[in-house]
C-alpha cells in the first residue's frame, strides 16, 4: 500500500461462528524501500482493534498480520482496513524546493529562447 | 559546419519543446499527489501508481498536435531543409519525423511519472529495478506513441489542412474514445503499455489489439506512400 507521511491505517479484525478461547496476533508493517519495520503484538478477541499505524515515511508499505487462535469450531473472519489521509503541512518544505527547481528549469528554457531570439534578430 | 548547422536547425525546430514541458506539467496536474493506493511492491509499483484517467487522452491530443506540425504543412515545417542539408531521401525524412515525434511525445509522460514516484519515495531510486522499470515505461510510452503515429500522420496528410485534421482528431478522441473502447482503443493500449512490464504488455497488446495493429501498419504504409509521392499541397 502506498502511504504518505502521517497517513494512518487502522485494522479491525472480527471473528464469528466459533468458540474462541484465546488468541494472539503479530502485526508487522515493513516500509519497502528502507526496510524499516513497525511491529505490534497482542491478544485477539471476537472484535479486535489493532493499534493504529501512522506512516513515518512516504512510500510503499507491506502489511503482514499473523494470528494464532485457540478454541472450537470453524472461525470466519472479517478484516476491515481503513486508510486515512492526515495532516500534510509537513510537505510545505518539499513543495518550496520543487517550486524552486521548477522556476530554475523554466527560466533556463526561457533564457535559451531569449538567446535564440536575439540570434535570429 | 554542416553538422553544427543541422544541430542548430533541429534545436530550432524543437521550439515545440516548450509544449512538451507544458504537457509535463499538465500530466502532473492530473495526478493525485497524496493518493493512497493499493500497489504491489514489484516491477514498478510507484511508477505505474502515478497515473490518471485523463492521461491517455492528453497524450493522444499531444501526439495529434505534433503530427499536425509535422505533416499538415508544406514539406513538414522545414524538413525540406533537412533534405537539402543532408541529402536524405523522403523515406529517411519520414523516419526523422517519427523520431522527432517520439522525442516530443513520450518523455513528458514518463518524466511526470518518474517525478511523482521520486517525490513519493526517493529511496526507490536506489533500487536496481527502478531504472529498468523506467526504461520499460519509456519503451511502453514510445510504443504507444508509435502505435498512434501512423493514424495521425495519414489523417494529417489526407485532410491537408491542420485545422480540419486537429478538429477531427480531437472530436474522435472526445466522442469516440472511452475507457471501454473506441476505434483506436487509446485508453486500453495506453494502460496496457504503461501499467504492465513490457513483456506481458506486448503479449496482451498483440492479443487484444491485433486488428488495430494491422490497421496501424496499413496507415503507415499509406502515409509512407503519400510522403514518397512528394505531393504538392494547396494552402
Amino acid at each position: 500500500m502506498l502511504l504518505h507521511v502521517n497517513d494512518t491505517v487502522s485494522l479491525e479484525l472480527r471473528f464469528s461462528g466459533c468458540n474462541l478461547r484465546s488468541g494472539v496476533y503479530e502485526y508487522r508493517v515493513v516500509h519497502y524501500s528502507s526496510g524499516k519495520i513497525y511491529a505490534a503484538r497482542g491478544e485477539v478477541g471476537a472484535l479486535t482493534l489493532l493499534p493504529v499505524f501512522t506512516a513515518e515515511l512516504g512510500g510503499v508499505h507491506v502489511f503482514q498480520l499473523r494470528v494464532k487462535l485457540e478454541g472450537e469450531g470453524e472461525c470466519r473472519y472479517d478484516l476491515r482496513v481503513t486508510a486515512t489521509r492526515e495532516d500534510k503541512s509537513g510537505y510545505a518544505r518539499v513543495y518550496t524546493l520543487e517550486a524552486a527547481a521548477g522556476l530554475v528549469s523554466t527560466s533556463a528554457v526561457a533564457a535559451y529562447v531569449a538567446v535564440r531570439r536575439r540570434e535570429a534578430a | 559546419m554542416k553538422l553544427l548547422k543541422l544541430v542548430k536547425w533541429y534545436l530550432g525546430f524543437f521550439h515545440v519543446w516548450a509544449f512538451s514541458l507544458a504537457l509535463f506539467f499538465a500530466y502532473i496536474f492530473t495526478y493525485d499527489r497524496f493518493a493512497i493506493l493499493g500497489v504491489d511492491p514489484s516491477w514498478d509499483s510507484l511508477l505505474s501508481g502515478a497515473e490518471s484517467l485523463q492521461e491517455p487522452v492528453l497524450m493522444a491530443a499531444h501526439a495529434a498536435l505534433v503530427a499536425a506540425i509535422l505533416f499538415s504543412f508544406e514539406e513538414g515545417e522545414g524538413y525540406s531543409y533537412l533534405r537539402h542539408l543532408t541529402g536524405a531521401g523522403r523515406l529517411q525524412v519520414l523516419a526523422a519525423k517519427w523520431l522527432a515525434y517520439l522525442l516530443l511525445v513520450a518523455p513528458p509522460l514518463v518524466a511526470a511519472k518518474a517525478l511523482l514516484s521520486v517525490s513519493w519515495d526517493y529511496r526507490m531510486l536506489a533500487r536496481p529495478g527502478f531504472v529498468q522499470a523506467l526504461a520499460e515505461l519509456l519503451a511502453g510510452a514510445a510504443l504507444q506513441a508509435s502505435y498512434l503515429f501512423p493514424f495521425y500522420a495519414l489523417w494529417a496528410l489526407a485532410t491537408k489542412r491542420a485545422t480540419y485534421f486537429v478538429m477531427g482528431a480531437f472530436l474522435e478522441l472526445y466522442l469516440l474514445e472511452s475507457f471501454w473502447g473506441g476505434p483506436l482503443f487509446v485508453y486500453g493500449s495506453h494502460f496496457m503499455l504503461l501499467r504492465l512490464p513490457l513483456g506481458p504488455a506486448l503479449a496482451r497488446l498483440v492479443r487484444d489489439l491485433g486488428l488495430r495493429l494491422a490497421a496501424s501498419l496499413a496507415h503507415l504504409a499509406a502515409a509512407a506512400y503519400l510522403e514518397l509521392r512528394g505531393e504538392v499541397k494547396w494552402k
